[in-house]
């Protein structure tokens, strides 16, 4: 593949989930509105926020996506290749 | 499934396996066949055995290019397997469609992405069972690329329209199927093992399925971590509500989960150049 279609892993989930013992209220909506563009991404978001809501798990869970996704942005994407 | 059924005969020409895959079903029924005849029928096709090497011998599997022939792949990962291989990438070569206004990479990398976050899901499962969701997981939207060969320009009306409620139930009124049921009824038609058909059906929902719920779960999970890495594109903003039966079937905890992304986003990245089934 080429550079430009490498893979692109977006920076998504808000830092009021830095831990994942926050809750939904301390989640400020407008933020993550400000961050993305594309309109299926924030879909995606919205949703995924609204599931912390009720699941424990799926807090937890973007909380892990989280902090792949920045070591995984550190570790393997040359400097070059940041998006 | 009669409305199934009639909806694949009248408004679709369904691709049929080819002659190479069709003369292998029938040949696997058979007794005393060994790995050597199975091999040979294979063989025959130059293009199917550059692909199934170039996939045992990709990241996928771990073989590191160390597999020479197509025995050598049926012995080392076993028939089901490799049969199931080659169903996928025939289909995916069959399905495939040129279109300008759709990039169609990245829906192949959305759906190699599954696969591959769906066999890290299934580490505490067998190989057999990885394998299964594996190819599952790179066919679970197969019924929404039908959707874009059957017609495009009806497929962007659908999946690009603002403000349009995207779900199964929608997408059952405006094209008389939904996604699942049309990958289904295609994986059916090519003799895809009921596992790997039921991880397609149930894909939205694992929850409602008796049969298979480990590999459902498995893949539903999966989509919902490559939507959330935004890895490829689905061609839909339909996101799976969280199934915590899904999420409680894996039986993982977020430290193993944690080992399992990193793993699974190597995997992804170092097999970009595999994605393109029809190089």
């Amino acid at each position: 593949m080429e550079n430009n279609e490498k893979l692109e892993i977006g920076t998504i989930i808000p830092d009021a989930l830095d831990s994942p013992d926050k809750t939904k209220a301390e989640m400020p909506n407008e933020t993550i509105q400000a961050d993305y563009n594309d309109s299926n991404f924030n879909l995606y978001i919205e949703k995924c926020l609204s599931m912390v809501l009720h699941h424990e798990e799926v807090q937890q869970i973007v909380y892990i996506i989280k902090k792949v996704h920045k070591e995984f942005n550190k570790n393997i994407k040359k400097p070059n290749q940041e998006s | 499934m009669k409305t199934v059924k009639s909806f694949l005969a009248k408004q679709l020409n369904l691709p049929s396996p080819p002659a190479i895959i069709q003369n292998l079903q029938s040949r696997i029924v058979e007794e005393n066949v060994n790995n050597k005849d199975l091999a040979e029928i294979i063989e025959v096709d130059p293009s199917f055995t550059a692909r199934i090497l170039r996939l045992v011998n990709s990241p996928f599997y771990g073989f590191k290019g160390k597999i020479a022939s197509v025995e050598e792949a049926i012995t080392m990962l076993g028939f089901n397997t490799v049969h199931q291989l080659m169903l996928t990438t025939s289909m995916l070569n069959v399905i495939e469609v040129q279109n300008k206004t759709i990039d169609l990479n990245k829906f192949w990398l959305h759906s190699f992405g599954v696969g591959i976050m769906t066999k890290h899901l299934l580490c505490k499962a067998n190989k057999d069972i990885r394998n299964e969701g594996f190819m599952g997981g790179i066919l679970h939207d197969i019924g929404r690329m039908i959707f874009i060969k059957m017609d495009t320009n009806r497929f962007i009306s659908f999946y690009t329209k603002e403000n349009r409620v995207i779900d199964l139930k929608s997408e059952l009124e405006y094209f008389n199927i939904d996604h699942q049921e049309l990958g289904k009824a295609l994986a059916q038609q090519w003799n895809f093992p009921d596992s790997i058909s039921t991880a397609i059906a149930y894909h939205h929902l694992p929850e409602n399925t008796k049969d298979y719920r480990l590999l459902a779960s498995a893949v539903n999970i999966a989509d919902m971590l490559c939507h959330a890495f935004n890895i490829g594109d689905s061609y839909s903003c339909f996101v799976t509500d969280f199934s915590s039966t899904a999420w409680k079937e894996l039986n993982i905890n977020m430290d193993e989960l944690e080992i399992i992304l990193k793993q699974a986003l190597i995997e992804i990245d170092k097999s970009k150049h595999l994605m393109s089934m029809s190089n």
